[in-house]
């Protein structure tokens, strides 16, 4: 019998029906999957054998291997062109594909054979790092500057200086409020500062508030005004104030008498304390500047309060301890010695022992205070040496 | 000195005690004199008081008349005015530059509550309850899977006696007392947490850590996006509002994007350019809330509140019920502006 294809066999089986032999059902099914109308024709095998072929793709034939030299010598050609080319100085060139919406840089080709200055980096340092998320960012930010109203810098200043200056803007406010100004425009921009001349200034409490000397339109007051501009010209970089703000010989008006000086008006308290702002970066709680009737209270909120050496002397306990009439304050802790003492009968106690010859503190145990040696291997010696004494 | 004087209600206290309805008199022939009672009273009044009285203390006619209305309406009433209720200020401020503008009026009732821990710590406990997922699930015996078939015998075996598997005393048994599922909300009345939430912003106020901005907190058109969180965290820092000074919650009354983004913007970089739906609206240096997601603890976690001016008093008005209606922040307003006029 010729050798039939499993399928064909089947075929032959099921047309035949003389024979009337059984057809499992999985026959059936794979001869109705393998209908095919045509025969199957396979490509033509190559006529070289394959072990040829694969040293042909490995090694290169006579018709690929010149073939691939032409390309790479191309290739070579541009890359030293561009070598060539390249100039240092020279920005490199930038270009936008079109399908992308921002500019990228092209990448200078170097040859170290042409470009003989150039020395490949060994470290990766100062080379710039591409393609992680934060050089993602970075590209995409543009670098726009933010500019606050207060300065970034606090200025440090002395409780003095806290003083100086606040003289300073509290007369300033009050000769702008004398000449009709706004008190706005206190913290308007401008150029110089009036240290000079609002030092000369004492603030007195008048019958209707405060009285100022020297007199209306003085030259003094005449120079702080045209320093105050009128109008808003647009922002001037007004450095922080450094220290010393103003040396101690000026005359600058010392003393309680000024800080008593009334601030009824809640404009005019904004006003110093945006002023202040402006100057040092430190800004005035909302509550002081709300309830602030005189200076006094707004110096309490811009001084450094000096901590005092011992709980016992902080002003709270200290006034716990006047206020309250069965409240003692004391800076170190009362032990029975102080109790004795107040009531007056230590000196007898001590008289006693000493008359005994006991020891009136402390002990005199040999080894009420032992010294223990930080090195743990010591350890068991000394107790030794102890045990021994 | 008293007045000896018999005030009037006193007068016509004597009246209506003394008066009853008297009979038409039938004139006698007796000698006329007043009634025995009228006699007896203006003996004593005589003898008593030494001022000009200006009429008979009694009278021979019907009591005191009702004295007509007024005509003018009557005053309603209306309680003194509290002593201890304060006006206090606080300072807008524009965005971004954070420039101090005006000062803003507010009642004591509102920003300048005395602290009281007890209530912050209620409300703090309260919210953190009410926030428990409470998901925690356990099998109990009769959950396990297994069959009810009694493992071993009852007695004989020496050992001690079981029922099925699933018994706790078991390893791969059910859990005898474990979690399930629960709400662990506790109650708290809606006045005492109102007044916690008072309290905790006028703590704020009270430390200069509450700074309110005159509009809503944008950042500005000319910002591109892919500069905005660079230059948000430049604002926070110039300012003092980062990580190192205790970070900064901003209030808004909505959402607003271009500060949610700025401070955990969308990622528009990377191989697929995709951008992400939500920001979260939080970064290393600050926090953005609406005023419906914050709580009390919001409020006293970081180092400030920013807050929107317009999202300040909406907070204040939905959480003033403990006050009465002439004490609340929409009446007290009007009152200081019919004051004011």
């Amino acid at each position: 019998m010729p050798q039939l294809h499993r399928s064909e066999r089947a075929l032959k089986l099921f047309a035949d029906a003389a024979r009337q032999q059984y057809v499992c059902r999985t026959c059936r099914a794979h001869q109705t999957r393998s209908f095919h109308s045509s025969y199957p024709t396979y490509a033509p095998r190559n006529d070289r054998p394959l072990l040829t072929r694969l040293r042909e793709s490995i090694l290169g034939s006579t018709e690929t291997t010149p073939a691939e030299q032409k390309r790479e010598e191309a290739s070579r050609e541009r890359t030293m062109e561009l070598a060539k080319s390249f100039d240092p100085s020279k920005p490199l060139e930038s270009r936008k594909p079109s399908d992308k919406d921002e500019y990228y840089d092209i990448a200078a080709v170097i040859d170290p054979t042409i470009n003989t200055e150039y020395t490949p980096a060994t470290t990766w340092d100062e080379l710039e790092r591409v393609g992680s998320e934060q050089w993602a960012r970075t590209r995409e930010d543009k670098g726009e500057v933010y500019n606050g109203f207060a300065p970034q810098k606090q200025a440090q200043l002395t409780n003095q200086d806290w003083h100086s200056l606040l003289h300073n803007v509290v007369v300033e406010a009050l000769v702008l409020r004398r000449a009709g100004r706004s008190v706005d425009q206190l913290w308007y921009p401008r150029a110089r500062t009036t240290f000079t001349y609002t030092a000369g200034f004492r603030i007195e409490p008048g019958t209707d508030g405060t009285e100022m000397v020297p007199p209306q339109n003085s030259k003094a007051e005449q120079k702080i005004l045209q320093a105050i501009p009128e109008t808003m010209e647009g922002p001037v970089e007004e450095t922080v104030l450094k220290r010393p703000l103003l040396k101690p010989e000026s005359g600058l008006q010392s003393g309680a008498s000024w800080l008593q000086t009334r601030l009824d008006d809640g404009k005019m308290n904004l006003a110093i304390a945006k002023r202040i702002t402006q100057l040092t970066g430190r800004r005035i709680p909302d509550p002081v500047i709300s309830s602030a009737t005189n200076v006094e209270s707004l110096l309490d909120a811009l001084k450094l309060k000096e901590k005092p050496p011992k709980l016992a002397k902080t002003e709270e306990l200290q006034s716990v301890g006047i206020d309250l009439p069965n409240v003692e304050v004391h800076s170190r802790r009362q032990t029975v010695v102080h109790k004795e003492k107040r009531v007056g009968r230590w000196k007898v106690i001590e008289a006693e022992l000493e008359a005994r010859d006991l020891p009136v503190t402390g002990n005199r145990w040999p080894q009420s205070k032992t010294i223990i040696d930080p090195k743990p291997s010591n350890l068991g010696r000394k107790f030794k040496r102890m045990q021994k004494a | 000195m008293a007045s000896k004087r018999i005030s009037a209600p006193a007068r016509s206290l004597l009246n209506t005690v003394t008066h009853h309805r008297q009979p038409p008199s039938h004139r006698s022939l007796t000698t006329e004199s007043a009634s025995p009672s009228a006699t007896i009273a203006q003996a004593y009044i005589d003898a008593h008081l030494h001022s000009l009285p200006t009429k008979p203390v009694l009278e021979d006619r019907p009591s005191s008349v009702i004295p007509p209305p007024t005509p003018s309406q009557p005053q309603p009433f209306s309680p003194p005015r509290n002593p201890f209720h304060k006006t206090t200020h606080i300072t807008t401020h524009t965005f971004p530059t954070l420039e101090p503008l005006s000062l803003l009026p507010y009642p004591s009732t509102h920003l300048l509550l005395p602290l009281r821990k007890d209530l912050l710590h209620r409300a703090v406990v309260h919210e953190g309850d009410a926030h428990r997922q409470g998901s925690a699930n356990t099998k109990h015996r009769s959950e396990v899977h297994g069959s009810g078939r009694k493992i071993r015998p009852q007695k004989g075996t020496g050992s001690a006696r079981l029922g099925d598997k699933k018994s706790p005393m078991l390893k791969g048994g059910g859990v005898a007392f474990g979690p399930k599922p629960r709400d662990f909300g506790t109650g708290l009345q809606k006045r005492v947490y109102d007044l916690a939430w008072r309290t905790a912003l006028s703590y704020r106020y009270a430390r200069g850590e509450l700074l309110v901005l005159d509009a809503t907190p944008k950042v500005p058109d000319k910002i591109t996006e892919g500069s905005r969180e660079r230059w948000m965290r430049d604002l926070l820092l110039h300012n003092r509002f980062g990580a190192p000074d205790g970070r900064t919650l901003f209030l808004t009354e909505q959402r607003v994007e271009s500060l949610w983004d700025a401070l955990r913007g969308r990622k528009t970089y990377g191989l697929h350019r995709k951008k992400i739906k939500d920001t979260i609206g939080e970064s290393r240096h600050a926090r953005a809330l609406t005023v419906e997601e914050v709580d009390v603890k919001d409020l006293l976690e970081l180092g400030r509140v920013v807050v929107e001016r317009a999202a300040l008093d909406e907070m204040l008005k939905g959480h003033e019920s403990d006050l009465n209606p002439g004490e609340r922040l929409g009446a007290w307003r009007r009152g200081q502006a019919g004051v004011s006029v």
